[in-house]
């Protein structure tokens, strides 16, 4: 009965977020030399930032943009879903395939009605198109935070069996 | 036989009456087609016919959406479905609003739109029975909670080809035939749709919108010279946001967005007018 009724509430919370979810259509025209993928993130305050071998501050939003889609001209349109924004901004970060990131410098803000669609019937005319970006920041890998997992989990159990 | 005299009378202006009234003839074939709109959602239809006996001339909305199925309500437009029509004013888009009202049919709402100096300014769109919708021109049906899943459009079926013109900004639009249609379908003319630099950033777009309110985008793509040669497949396509060729079939019926960036309009010829 318990179960029913979280999934009843998880289904119903689920239906309010699909409802009041947003798009926001975003593009580059000159990403930093070496771009070989891109993501939207949403900030709360302040700029993206990686620590501890993860997005630290802001949430990753959408598929990361990579392949053709990096064209000789910039990074074309993407359209990236998010949920209706009280506060807050959102960044277009890059990558360049040897473990570095870069954000860009100027930020949609989350009402922006230009670059943002709320209303089907009313969809977005314009798009984000930041012009600027800071310099590539090294960001650590996902598989060394794996490894030093594994190694710190076959330490603790070494330790462990020892005493 | 006074009777029978009054009966041979009434049988001679009946006859005679018939025989003033000429016959209809032609080639006139009524289409019925069904869409899937479902409840609590908004779709765009567009309507693949024209006015019965009106020799191609645009059929007016009214008549062209057929009443079967539809849920009506006395005095709450809420409870209705709903039609929605993006048209100009003149000097800007406005969305005409009808619903559809027992014992009434489909009945048209004064709306205010919000000028971009604050004031509101009344929009009172035409009666449903005089408004005119051209072949190929998509609306929204804005469907009831309580609304069963298909409405029914109706009219002329038509041999002509279509020709709709796309306009600078936001059109609603759709492939006026009772077939399927597929952006990179063959025998489609898509001369005159702007691809821009190769970003798809700066070119035409289509947006197909789900039962859900979610979107698909596909951009027009023209690939410009000392492009590596994986695009060359995708040259003068509708393509994904990843660069891919669309495979959208977009059903019989049902309307899209077309995002027009490029300055001035071009025609859009479907069956390759």
């Amino acid at each position: 009965m318990r179960n029913a009724i979280c999934m009843a509430v998880l289904l119903a919370f689920g239906g309010v977020l699909t409802s009041q979810a947003v798009v926001i259509h975003w593009a580059v025209d000159t990403p930093l030399a070496g771009t070989t993928s891109a993501q939207l993130v949403y900030v709360s305050s302040g700029t993206p930032a990686y620590t501890d071998f993860a997005l630290s501050n802001g949430s990753a939003l959408g598929d990361v943009v990579s392949g053709l889609a990096i064209t000789p001209a910039g990074i074309g349109e993407q359209s990236t879903t998010d949920v209706t924004r009280g506060d807050g901004a959102y960044y277009v970060v890059l990558f360049n395939g040897t473990d570095e990131y870069a954000y860009s410098t100027t930020a949609l803000l989350y009402s922006d009605t230009d670059a943002i669609t709320a209303d089907e019937m009313a969809p977005a005319l314009g798009l984000f198109n930041p012009a600027g970006f800071s310099g590539w920041s090294p960001v650590p890998e996902p598989g060394s935070m794996a490894l030093l997992c594994v190694g710190a989990a076959a330490l603790a159990l070494r330790r462990r069996k020892q005493v | 036989m006074k009777k029978f005299s009054v009966i041979f009378a009434a049988c001679a202006v009946v006859g005679l009456t018939q025989a003033a009234i000429p016959p209809i003839e032609g080639a006139n074939t009524v289409g019925f087609k069904a869409i899937a709109a479902p409840g609590a959602a908004n779709t765009i239809i567009t309507v693949p016919f024209e006015a019965c006996l009106g020799g191609g001339s645009a059929g007016m909305l009214a008549d062209l959406v057929a009443t079967n199925g539809l849920t009506s309500a006395a005095a709450n437009p809420a409870d209705a479905d709903q039609l929605v029509v993006l048209t100009t004013n003149g000097l800007d888009l406005v969305y005409y609003y009808y619903w559809y009202q027992t014992g009434q049919g489909w009945t048209a709402v004064t709306t205010e739109m919000l000028m971009p100096d604050g004031d509101a300014q009344s929009v009172t769109p035409p009666a449903a029975t005089a408004f005119e919708v051209s072949r190929g021109l998509g609306f929204w049906i804005k469907r009831a909670p309580s609304a069963t899943e298909t409405l029914y459009v109706k009219g002329q079926v038509s041999a002509a080809k279509q020709a709709t013109t796309i306009k600078f900004g936001l059109n609603l639009v759709g492939y006026g035939t009772v077939t399927p249609f597929t952006l990179n379908g063959s025998g489609i003319d898509w001369t005159g749709a702007y691809g821009g630099t190769g970003n798809t950033a700066t070119s035409d777009k289509i947006l197909v919108v789900a039962a859900d309110g979610s979107f698909t985008e596909y951009f027009y793509f023209v690939k410009p010279d000392g492009w590596p040669v994986g695009y060359d497949a995708l040259d003068h396509k509708w393509i994904t946001k990843s660069y891919t060729l669309a495979t959208a079939t977009i059903p019989a019926g049902s309307g899209f967005w077309y995002i027009r960036r490029d300055a001035g309009s071009f025609t859009f010829k479907p069956d390759g007018e």
